[in-house]
């Protein structure tokens, strides 16, 4: 079995199966690990001994018939924001304050999968940034090309990914976290609906907006990741009731009659003439799969961005305020300029923000959902940049440099919707470009049918970027 | 209406005990919450709703009232 090759499933089928031990997939990884962290500064810690030690014991329960679950021996890694009270959490921080010492939910869901976590990974200074810079850990850096950035916030678990350091990565998408790292380095990401996964025991950085998103080379990856951690916790009170569906069983449906809507508004505008030729060459392959594409109008589209602003600065500066006053240093210029803004914003605004939600959700679904199934767009409208075109710190091009890159991902936080990158080519830099399907709440089921039925036709998720040395 | 400026910003951070912030750094911050705060208020001129009686806490069950048909 070729490890680098093999999808998340295929190990996990095989090491159930005795074709392969966990232990030698797990080798197989810190080597990998060893070789690319120099270059990209994939991982914060990497936890070489217990993982082997972990495999070791996945191997015996294997052996006497008693393998844990449906990720059982596979090694992950997820942001470093995810709490287990036998460690400290660096959240991206030189000087990271006290957190408590809850245990993360959805780590105790993947340990009782049977996953193994060989590290932590990589992330902007409290998830609070766009590109995967960071002044305290060292910038994490693209795999297909170190010169340019891996995105972020989230910014090791698509580098870990697509460098085929881990097989599937949690981290947190509360602006394009997750979709936008996934995009830079040519692997899936998904949000998913907000109160479909639990953040219990997850660094906060917006609560009403953060949902944690995955990170992995396929469909089907990202199908049994999401089986495995989402539905009801009690311990998160915004987290749905709602059944949760069968989403590896719903891959093989197909996507013919399915409607595909391409937004004749806002989203496109600005898109470089190298990705809109991936989008549409996208576009047709779906088309000869049987989808309909059709036009949409999206719903006041231009407010979305700065209406989830009000209440992501609004509830970072509650949460950082405290620590931000004494420690003021501890934080980069850009973080705790943006942490601060939420001191200026008015508690009316905020309110109004909040109110103001389920009714903007209300028009957009209806206008958008009534005319197709699924959204087509872009999820970052520019090829990747480099780390200096973006290296911006605090100064005064902060905003428009972060509005450019999260122009397309943060409106679907503000509106709690569901949303996969996909990768769909390379741009004229040779940097991995994406497409991005929105669905209804908690339609993950649907946007993962798509993306495995496009998968089916084309090769970019199997495609791995060269360690160049 | 008047946008926030440096100088509120300034004021606001002060009174919460924030004297970090200087002069660029309150203009930053400025134009960011003006822009944030501008757009709450574009919004509510668009929808008209009179008294903005939503309740917040409703967003979960919105979610879920809009949620993708099962089949």
């Amino acid at each position: 079995m070729n490890l680098e090759q093999a999808t998340l499933v295929e190990v996990a089928d095989a090491i159930r199966a005795g074709r392969v031990t966990s232990r030698e997939v797990v080798e197989a990884c810190l080597l990998r690990i060893a070789r690319w962290q120099p270059s990209i500064n994939a991982f914060v810690a990497i936890f070489a001994e217990a993982a082997l030690s972990a495999a070791d014991r996945a191997d015996a329960a294997v052996s006497a018939g008693s393998a844990r679950g449906p990720l059982h021996g596979v090694p992950l890694a997820h942001k470093d924001m995810f709490f287990r009270p036998s460690r400290r959490s660096s959240l991206g921080s030189g000087a990271p304050p006290p957190v408590g010492a809850a245990q993360s939910s959805l780590l105790a869901r993947l340990d009782a999968a049977g996953a193994i976590e060989i590290g932590t990974l990589n992330m902007c200074e409290f998830a609070l940034g766009p590109t995967g810079h960071n002044a305290w850990l060292g910038d994490c850096r693209n795999p297909w090309h170190t010169d340019h950035i891996a995105c972020g916030s989230s910014s090791g678990g698509g580098a870990a990914i697509a460098a085929r350091l881990a097989y599937g990565s949690f981290g947190s998408d509360t602006g394009g976290s997750v979709r936008l790292p996934a995009s830079a380095t040519g692997v899936l990401g998904l949000k998913p609906t907000n109160g479909r996964v639990t953040r219990a025991g997850m660094m906060p950085l917006s609560p009403s907006i953060d949902v944690p998103g995955i990170f992995a080379r396929c469909a089907r990856d990202v199908a049994r990741l999401l089986g495995c951690v989402a539905g009801h916790d009690l311990r998160d009170a915004r987290i749905s009731r709602l059944p949760v569906a069968d989403y590896e069983g719903a891959l093989g449906r197909g996507v013919a009659g399915l409607r595909v809507g391409v937004p004749q508004n806002h989203f496109l505008e600005g898109t470089a003439g190298d990705v809109a030729l991936r989008l549409q060459e996208s576009l047709s392959a779906l088309s000869a799969l049987g989808v309909e594409i059709v036009p949409v109008t999206v719903p006041a589209p231009e407010h979305l961005t700065e209406l989830s602003r009000v209440l992501v600065y609004s509830e970072a500066a509650a949460i950082h305020g405290p620590w931000l006053r004494e420690h003021a240093r501890d934080y980069s210029p850009q973080v705790r300029m943006r942490a601060a803004t939420g001191l200026a914003i008015p508690a009316a605004a905020y309110q109004q923000a909040q109110q103001l939600r389920p009714e903007i959700l209300r028009r957009f679904v209806a206008a958008v959902f009534a005319t197709c199934d699924v959204l087509h767009l872009p999820t970052l409208g520019i090829p990747v940049p480099t780390l200096t075109e973006t290296n911006v710190g605090g100064s005064a091009a902060m905003w428009q440099k972060i509005a450019v890159l999260v122009r397309c991902t943060a409106p679907f936080n503000y509106l709690g919707l569901p949303a996969l990158s996909v990768p769909c080519g390379f741009t004229d830099n040779g940097l991995p470009t994406s497409f991005q399907l929105v669905g209804r709440p908690f339609a993950e089921a649907t946007l993962l049918r798509v993306a495995h039925a496009y998968e089916g036709v084309t090769d970019w998720g199997r495609r791995a970027p060269s360690l160049r040395t | 209406m008047r946008e926030i400026d440096s100088n509120a910003v300034l004021s606001l951070a002060r009174a919460q005990g924030h004297d970090w912030l200087d002069e660029a750094a309150a203009a930053r911050v400025a134009a960011g919450a003006a822009a944030a705060t501008a757009a709450v208020t574009a919004t509510l001129r668009a929808i008209e709703p009179g008294l903005l009686v939503a309740d917040a806490a409703d967003f979960l069950a919105t979610l879920e009232a809009l949620a993708e048909p099962r089949g």
